[in-house]
């Protein structure tokens, strides 16, 4: 028996198997309980969803949703300051139609005011063409995007149901968002034509 | 010492004990029950049940990837709950009523279930499909797990769960990043696997620590050419290779012990593929500061094992490493032409000797490893003719000819060597 087993091997049997037993339940609550709080106390966004190669939209069992707000707009002297894998801040702002556009990035948390709603994101790629006013990527400008995802880019959805969101038209598809105070996000409901087909309790 | 050597020995001594009349067939059957026999028998129900916990684990994840709306997603979330809580009481009576192998099984199917209620509650929130985060928390779950219950199933779990998760970090990170998270986990698993002494756990160990290494290595900056593994790699398996002898011959924990099989199938394997580089394009690579650090430690091995080891076999071992550790100094040092002849025989000179390491140790491990890397060679070289086809001829004309003098050279020196033995034996009686 080795030196931290046979530390361990101090406590009492029964005490250490209930104590394996709530820790490894407590491990699965408290990712529950974070991601439900989310639900509960997070602000609303509507994130529009744009169209991607239908091939990469359904894998299995969960659908691969793609959002306007995942390509944010730099300057192009500013593209260096971002690198693969970096955690950012993009601050949201709702147009005129209450949906939420990408208005800035940065790598330090800015102050959200009015109605800006600051989200964390990941850069996925550094390099990357942004979308111009009607939703489509411009590639021949000179204008450059990063890419970054925020955690809301996959929905689960039960075995043989997601060809129904996946022939869906993608203009049609839209995404409200729970933002918490920390700028976690989780998904709240899936809407087609504006009307909720999912609908995600926070339990 | 060389449990494994042993066994074979033993097994090669009784049938030829048999046939020479030494003993009867029955007491050479008894000595086989009484070494090996119950041993065996004694791990079936063990390998059986865990099989079993298995084969319902695989059951629990796929009724959650169903996601399946009939029951509500709580209902099951506290279903998956309700299993791990159970299995521990479980476990804790089957190991009251002297039945270890339910004990563990119990607490591995409670480990798995903890991994598809990672995956369930990521179901629920449609959390990102990022895989690398759940085999992490798969991985501390099982962690949590052996060191609580004293149990191997969770931990051999954890050490598979923290190789997806490292090499799932390197791959997302474009091998740019190293993840020295990693540690964080590994060194806390493998202290409690030093007092296991299971062999499952060491293995699975050493392919966690493998993996890691060999992502360091291609690591920063990014090793598009894998060249940085061959070169690196090869010297991190001399290090596993000396570790691992010496772990042999002093008795060391499992994990060290089974750095010997690992090291010494990476080092073969890598010398056929140092072949092939070499008759493809023999690029020239510069050894840089990681690959220059392996070098250092194997050094430090090899060194260490001239000195701590007493057998004779580690200078057969010790002289294959070195050999084989030319080869990237070749590719550094020299130009195309002449590393197109001398890495294979660099690589042939270091399979032979592994042969001749493997013999005398007893390791049958290092002697498969040479015959395979001695036989995959010369297939590489008929394959890419080095030269031309009559330059090719007198090479394995000459090479034969230089292996049956080693052989002639080998029988006068085992009949010189078991001579002074009995002079020596004659001398004490």
């Amino acid at each position: 028996m080795g030196a931290i087993d046979h530390l361990i091997g101090r406590v009492p049997l029964l005490a250490r198997y209930i104590l394996a037993a709530l820790l490894l339940c407590g491990l699965i609550l408290a990712i529950v309980y974070q991601r439900a709080g989310i639900l509960r106390d997070g602000k609303e966004v509507r994130l529009e969803v744009v169209p991607v190669d239908p091939r990469d939209l359904f894998r299995g069992d969960y659908v691969v949703l793609d959002y306007r707000i995942s390509s944010v707009e730099v300057p192009k002297d500013n593209m260096d300051s971002f690198r693969r894998g970096q955690k950012v801040f993009v601050t949201l702002r709702p147009n005129d139609s209450g949906k939420a556009r990408a208005v800035s990035i940065s790598s330090g948390r800015p102050a959200a005011s009015g109605t800006d709603i600051v989200i964390n994101g990941t850069v996925t790629a550094t390099s990357g063409c942004p979308f111009n006013e009607v939703g489509v990527r411009d590639c021949k400008s000179d204008r450059r995007a990063v890419q970054v995802k925020y955690g809301l880019e996959s929905y689960f959805v039960p075995q043989g149901e997601g060809r129904k969101i996946e022939t869906t038209e993608k203009a049609r598809l839209e995404v409200v968002a729970a933002v918490a105070p920390s700028g976690q996000s989780a998904i709240k409901r899936l809407l087609i034509d504006g009307k909720p087909v999912y609908d995600e309790p926070p339990y | 010492m060389f449990e494994r050597g042993y066994r074979q020995r033993l097994e090669a001594d009784l049938v030829k004990w048999v046939a020479d009349g030494v003993i009867s067939n029955d007491a050479a059957q008894s000595i086989r029950t009484a070494r090996f026999g119950e041993e065996a028998s004694s791990r079936m129900p063990a390998i059986f049940a865990m099989l079993g916990a298995l084969m319902l684990a695989a059951s629990v994840c796929a009724f959650v990837a169903a996601n399946w709306q009939e029951i509500p997603r709580l209902v099951r979330l506290f279903g998956i709950l309700a299993l791990i809580a159970a299995c521990f009481p479980l476990a804790l009576q089957l190991g009251r009523r002297a039945i270890p192998w339910g004990d563990d099984a119990a607490v591995t199917f409670a480990t798995l279930c903890f991994g598809a209620g990672v995956a369930l509650v990521g179901q629920m929130y449609h959390l990102p499909g990022d895989w690398p985060a759940g085999a992490m928390l798969v991985a501390i779950g099982a962690v949590i797990a052996a060191a609580l219950t004293g149990k191997s199933g969770p931990l051999v779990i954890g050490f598979v769960a923290m190789t997806a998760w490292s090499f799932g970090r390197f791959d997302d990170w474009q091998w740019r990043d190293v993840h020295w998270s990693f540690l964080l986990l590994f060194i806390p698993a493998v202290a409690l696997a030093l007092g296991r002494e299971n062999r499952l756990v060491a293995h699975t160990a050493v392919v966690a620590l493998s993996v890691w290494l060999a992502a360091l290595l291609a690591a920063n900056p990014v090793d598009r050419d894998g060249l940085r593994i061959i070169d690196g790699g090869l010297a991190i398996a001399a290090v596993y290779m000396a570790i691992g002898l010496l772990a042999w011959e002093k008795d060391w924990h499992a994990e060290f012990r089974a750095l010997l099989p690992w090291g010494a199938w990476i080092f073969g394997a890598l010398l056929c593929v140092e072949t092939v580089r070499a008759l493809e394009n023999a690029r020239v690579h510069f050894l840089d500061t990681g690959v220059g650090i392996a070098y250092g430690a194997a050094l430090v091995a090899l060194a260490s094992l001239a000195m701590l080891a007493r057998d004779k076999g580690r200078l057969a071992l010790i002289a294959a490493c070195a050999i084989g550790l030319t080869i990237p100094l070749m590719f550094a040092g020299l130009g195309d032409a002449p590393s197109r002849l001398l890495v294979p025989v660099a690589v042939l000179v270091s399979a032979v000797t592994l042969i001749a390491g493997g013999l005398v140790t007893g390791l049958r491990s290092l002697v498969i490893v040479g015959y395979a890397v001695f036989g995959i060679s010369i297939l590489i070289l008929l394959w890419r003719t080095v030269g031309s086809l009559l330059g090719q001829s007198l090479f394995f004309l000459v090479a034969g000819i230089v292996l049956l003098g080693l052989a002639f050279g080998a029988r006068r020196l085992a009949g010189w060597s078991r001579r002074m033995d009995q002079a020596s034996s004659r001398g004490a009686a």
